[in-house]
């Protein structure tokens, strides 16, 4: 096993292949930094490139392509508070406030080598334990996503601390926004109020440009009359410097990366959950365990950890259900499965005795493809800074403009951007009196997968509840969201009243 | 909490009774599902509308303690931190009528150029300077960042973006 991972290391390390990759990683890059455009875009449109070469040429090149769009995502989250992509949802919650301190260098390195060491884990995970940890997976039902879409959702407990109330009728409020349009089970159409395109509901990307960017240009334009605010922050670009300093801030925290990688490859393993979810749970997960969770916010290099490390470990958990089973884990991995296909591969059981080549070539492309983004995005730093030295009359309205194109790429639907302006304004009044976004779009995001498996589980069980508190799994993720809520709730009630 | 924060609790509470009423409107369809597509989003209304309920009781008390009404504020929040600055709600709405106009005009005159519009009218909005050099200044950049992107979406990346009669 280890002997034909490094065979097939040692294989990729041609001068063809290695271009071929950073090819891959930089238009993955690409992709991922900017708002629309995604890894699974990317590596939809490239397929076609890839059938005139052998099933390991293509299939490395494929690779370098989803780890780059993956990566990217960090760029636009920390430097203009928009996640590149879904997966870099909470590298915003502490990215940006990082970038606006003028840290943006440190938080960007902090991201890029967090994404690095999260996708190495996760390919550690791949190369070893790929059939044991996908035949658990296989066990999990509806009753066990229910309960870990109600774990996940109980951050919104611990990032409403702030006020308690409004975080989670954000939170409700973002829940409540993802049941619009058709119904998971039986197909009826919910609040679509005679429009036809809102059968289809609210798509999340929209929902995502329109409550960070939106809401944020809106915000700003608003106070900018302040004197203050107009001002530019200065960025610190000698705080991204890979010195003795970098690395022991990183080694305080071994296992917030450790964790975060772990969560990262477990929710990649289970299908149809995504990044996004990785990367909420990882950072939620992170200030729980943190002796500081009161800096969670706030611009600390934890959150970002947290996030990073979790959403590229998901690529190795994603691939393992991919590999081993042939299901795939996220929108991206089924569109390797077809690629796998066309290129006469059949991902199952079998694949690994029957084509021991080509999985340990994907197995050592995703290793190859996770040293060479992070070399090619860390040179890119200070190309990316100059972003934040853009006069604002400038930057805005190109922001604007790309999140229109963003949101229309989408689906190819005019709704989808009247829908990000609909939510840039309920962003805007909600954030306006305290209501806290990141609840709200975290509450958008697992929305649909608690309802699904709710529904599913109360089909399998004839409509009894039974089995949530029976089956261990489940019964261990609604303990454990349960003790978090109530530990919440009585640091909440031991605050002294400030006014 | 001071009493103007009981308006968005108010609004709440009314959005939440009118969802909670067109909730009863979703079609029932028996067989395939023990519940219905109504109850999960019942769920969700009648808590919010408690909590909001909860909110305004409580704000309704402390205001009636304190006696103090102050006005004009945003309370921004990041996690636990707070801050409060002043707000000028013109410049916001400006800018949503702008947004709209262009994906209206979109669908007239295509993206292309209605981008293009949006580009020189925001900056120049943001800018507030009438002057024939800055004038110049936007226009170019208008029509460069206009033609960049339509170019780099729709010829190099083949994706579609809204087109009009024109374009």
């Amino acid at each position: 096993m280890v002997t034909l991972f490094f065979t097939s290391i040692v294989s990729l390390l041609s001068v063809k292949m290695l271009g071929l990759m950073i090819i891959g990683v930089v238009v993955g890059l690409v992709f991922g930094a900017i708002p629309g455009l995604t890894s699974t875009m990317a590596v939809a449109m490239i397929l076609p490139v890839t059938f005139t070469m052998d099933s390991v040429t293509g299939m490395t090149f494929l690779m370098a392509l989803y780890v780059g769009g993956i990566s990217g995502g960090l760029i636009s989250a920390i430097l203009l508070k928009i996640p590149g992509t879904p997966s870099s949802i909470a590298t915003c919650f502490d990215g940006h406030p990082m970038t606006a301190k003028g840290l943006a260098g440190k938080a960007l390195a902090i991201g890029i080598f967090a994404s690095m060491v999260g996708g190495i884990i996760g390919n550690i995970i791949l190369v070893f334990l790929s059939p044991p940890l996908a035949k658990l997976a296989l066990t999990f039902g509806p009753f066990e996503y229910f309960s870990i879409g109600i774990f996940s959702l109980t951050i919104i407990a611990s990032l409403a601390s702030g006020s308690f109330s409004k975080g989670i009728i954000a939170g409700l409020m973002g829940v409540f926004f993802s049941t619009f349009g058709m119904a998971p089970v039986d197909g009826v159409s919910r609040f679509d109020f005679g429009i036809y395109d809102m059968r289809n509901g609210f798509a999340l990307l929209p929902v995502l440009l329109g409550v960070f960017a939106v809401t944020d240009i809106l915000k700003e334009l608003a106070k900018a009359h302040n004197k203050e605010n107009a001002e530019k922050t200065a960025q610190d670009l000698g705080g991204y410097s890979l010195g003795l300093s970098f690395f022991k801030e990183m080694a305080r925290q071994p296992m917030n990366f450790i964790r975060s990688s772990l969560i990262g490859t477990f929710i990649g393993i289970l299908p149809g959950i995504g990044g996004s979810t990785a990367s909420i749970l990882s950072y939620s997960e992170a200030r729980r365990a943190s002796k500081h969770p009161e800096k969670f916010g706030t611009g600390i290099s934890d959150g970002i950890i947290a996030s990073e490390a979790s959403n590229n470990a998901m690529v190795g958990g994603a691939l393992v259900t991919l590999v081993t089973m042939g299901i795939p884990g996220d929108s991206t991995t089924a569109i390797l499965l077809g690629g796998m296909m066309i290129h006469g591969l059949q991902p199952g059981p079998l694949l690994m005795q029957t084509n021991p080549e080509v999985v340990y070539g994907i197995f050592a492309a995703l290793f190859i493809a996770n040293i060479l983004f992070f070399v090619i995005e860390y040179s890119g730093i200070k190309l990316f800074i100059k972003v934040l030295d853009i006069p604002r009359h400038f930057l805005y309205p190109v922001i604007f403009v790309m999140c229109m194109v963003g949101s229309y790429a989408n689906n190819n639907m005019m709704f989808d951007i009247y829908t990000m302006i609909l939510f840039g304004v309920i962003g805007y009044l909600l954030d306006g009196r305290g209501y806290s976004m990141a609840c709200f779009v975290i509450g958008f995001i697992l929305g649909p997968m608690i309802e699904v498996n709710l529904r599913r589980a109360l089909m399998v069980s004839h409509g009894s509840f039974v089995p949530f508190v029976t089956r261990p799994i489940s019964l261990i993720f609604l303990i454990v969201a349960a003790l978090s809520l109530i530990l919440t709730l009585k640091k909440e009630f031991k605050k002294p009243i400030a006014k | 909490m001071k009493q103007r924060d009981m308006a968005s609790p108010i609004i709440l509470m009314a959005f939440s009774l009118f969802f909670l009423y067109q909730t009863l409107l979703i079609k029932k369809v028996g067989g395939v599902s023990v519940i219905g597509s109504g109850l999960f989003p019942q769920i969700l209304l009648t808590l919010i509308l408690i909590i909001s309920a909860a909110n305004v009781f409580n704000t309704w008390r402390a205001a009636k303690k304190v006696g103090q009404v102050e006005s004009g504020e945003l309370v921004e929040s990041v996690g636990c931190v707070k801050s409060v600055k002043i707000l000028n709600h013109w410049a916001a709405l400006s800018t949503i009528a702008m947004l709209i106009i262009t994906v209206v005009l979109s669908d007239v005159i295509g993206f292309l150029l209605a981008s293009g519009l949006f580009l020189f009218f925001f900056s120049l909005y943001m800018t507030r300077k009438f002057d024939v050099r800055n004038l110049i200044k936007l226009a170019i950049f208008a029509v460069i960042v206009s033609v960049t992107i339509h170019y780099a979406f729709v010829s190099l990346l083949q994706l579609t973006l809204p087109s009009g009669i024109l374009f």
